[in-house]
């Protein structure tokens, strides 16, 4: 434990990210990526590396242009969260507002709670069954959701001392090191960012929750973030974790809370 | 923490097993494929290395290893803990950690010295 606090506090140090305050974290978060990647203007940071690489950026932009590969699973997402009666629970009536409001901290329960935490919970409320967290009906529903709030802004509030404990903990999961190869989150997506690992370009962590449910042509489908996050941890050779326990739900508040001001897009395709 | 420890030997016990077969045909294994693997060095990940295809730019290029490391087991000390020298290091901790074996490691030096 104390040599993961160090690290935090050494990695803290390279990109001056101490403070628990989020506006000044975001900050030093966003000069950071200024310094390593001067091209890229902020609003550009929704697309990942299509924002960084313009041969990648050109086959990104003919997919979108054709029928991208998500379209029917994103409608049928919606004629889903109708036929299951998602409409009727109150954290998810209005779509749009619901996709803004999370993933933000619970008073109640003392937890963050996600867009598709919310989806679980109302769906087994409405038919008595369980829901994955992974792909398939989830990632539609969920991918459906955030459409209706494209061009909307992300605005995760960091208000009370237990959202700040949820969010430095979640914070300090992305920047610690873990697994085999002793490897963290920041390694990859902050300091290494636009950088190549073999043919694969680095995306930056800044937008990385605006295209989400994405769509990838590796898993010829869609998946929510926290997919995402498990498949990255097997790369890096550590303990793999279940989409929506704590520890993921903590780093989506901070990892989120880092794109604020960013636009939601509906262009979620990735290689 | 405790938990941690026994679940890191749980992997490294599996990650043994996973390479025995590996290890039981290392004999007929070069250093280059050793270095190149992806599932063994994969060093080309991060490094441009002379004959190797598709490298990524996250650590510099393996070039001119003599005149870097004058002391031969300074550069294997490098491959087995890169923390050594950057505590931050992105480079895997290939011994200290057990992604590769001793003689693996015997192997990649051996191979990025003659380049
Ligand atoms: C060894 C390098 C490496 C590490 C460490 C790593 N990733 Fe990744 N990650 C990648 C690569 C390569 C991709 C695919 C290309 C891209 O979009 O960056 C990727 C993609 C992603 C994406 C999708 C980006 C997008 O635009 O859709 C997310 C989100 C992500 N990683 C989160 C994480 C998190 C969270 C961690 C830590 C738990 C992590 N990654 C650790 C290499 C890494
Ligand atoms: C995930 C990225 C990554 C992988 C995989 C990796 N390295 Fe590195 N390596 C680096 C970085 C970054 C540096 C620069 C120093 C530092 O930050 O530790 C480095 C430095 C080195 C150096 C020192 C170079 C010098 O001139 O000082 C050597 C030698 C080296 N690596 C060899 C290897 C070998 C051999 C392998 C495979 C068995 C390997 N590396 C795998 C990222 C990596």
């Amino acid at each position: 434990m104390k040599k993961l606090i160090t690290t935090v506090a050494g990695l803290g140090l390279l990109i001056n990210v101490a403070s628990a305050d989020v506006a000044s974290d975001q900050k030093a978060f966003i000069n950071h990526f200024k310094t390593i990647l001067p091209n890229v203007e902020f609003a550009n940071y929704t697309n990942g590396v299509y924002a960084i690489d313009q041969d990648s950026r050109e086959q990104f932009e003919e997919i979108l242009d054709g029928i991208p590969p998500y379209e029917e699973a994103v409608e049928k997402g919606g004629k889903e969260y109708l036929k299951f009666g998602l409409n009727k629970c109150t954290s998810l009536k209005d779509p749009a507002a619901a996709r803004v409001k999370h993933p933000y901290f619970d008073e109640a329960t003392q937890q963050v709670v996600t867009l598709e935490s919310a989806i679980k919970k109302c769906y087994q409320q409405q038919t008595g069954k369980k829901l994955g967290s992974k792909k398939g009906k989830i990632a539609r529903i969920s991918a459906w959701i955030s459409d209706q709030a494209v061009g909307q802004k992300i605005n995760v509030k960091v208000e009370s001392a237990g959202a700040k404990a949820a969010y430095e903990q979640g914070k300090a999961f992305f920047y610690a090191k873990r697994g085999q190869f002793n490897m963290s989150c920041a390694d990859c997506h902050v300091y290494n960012a636009g950088k190549k690992a073999r043919a694969d370009i680095l995306s930056p962590a800044l937008g990385h929750t605006t295209h989400v449910p994405m769509y990838r042509a590796k898993w010829a489908g869609m998946g929510t973030l926290h997919r995402r996050y498990g498949g990255c941890l097997k790369n890096m050779r550590a303990k793999p974790l279940k989409a929506q326990t704590e520890a993921f739900r903590n780093m989506e508040f901070f990892h989120q809370a880092m794109s604020n001001g960013l636009e939601i897009t509906a262009d979620r395709y990735r290689k | 923490m405790k938990k941690t420890i026994s679940s890191i030997s749980a992997v490294v016990t599996l990650v043994t097993l996973f390479m025995m077969p590996t290890q039981a045909g290392a004999k007929e294994m070069t250093g280059e494929e050793v270095t190149f693997g992806r599932k063994l060095g994969n060093c080309l990940a991060c490094h441009m290395i002379p004959g190797g295809n598709l490298p990524g730019t996250i650590g510099p290029p393996l070039l001119a290893m003599k005149a870097r490391f004058p002391n031969k087991a300074d550069l294997r000390e490098q491959i087995w803990d890169a923390s050594i020298n950057n505590p931050h290091s992105i480079m895997p901790l290939f011994g200290k950690h057990q992604a590769l074996t001793e003689k693996q490691i015997d192997q990649i030096t051996d191979f990025i010295y003659s380049k």
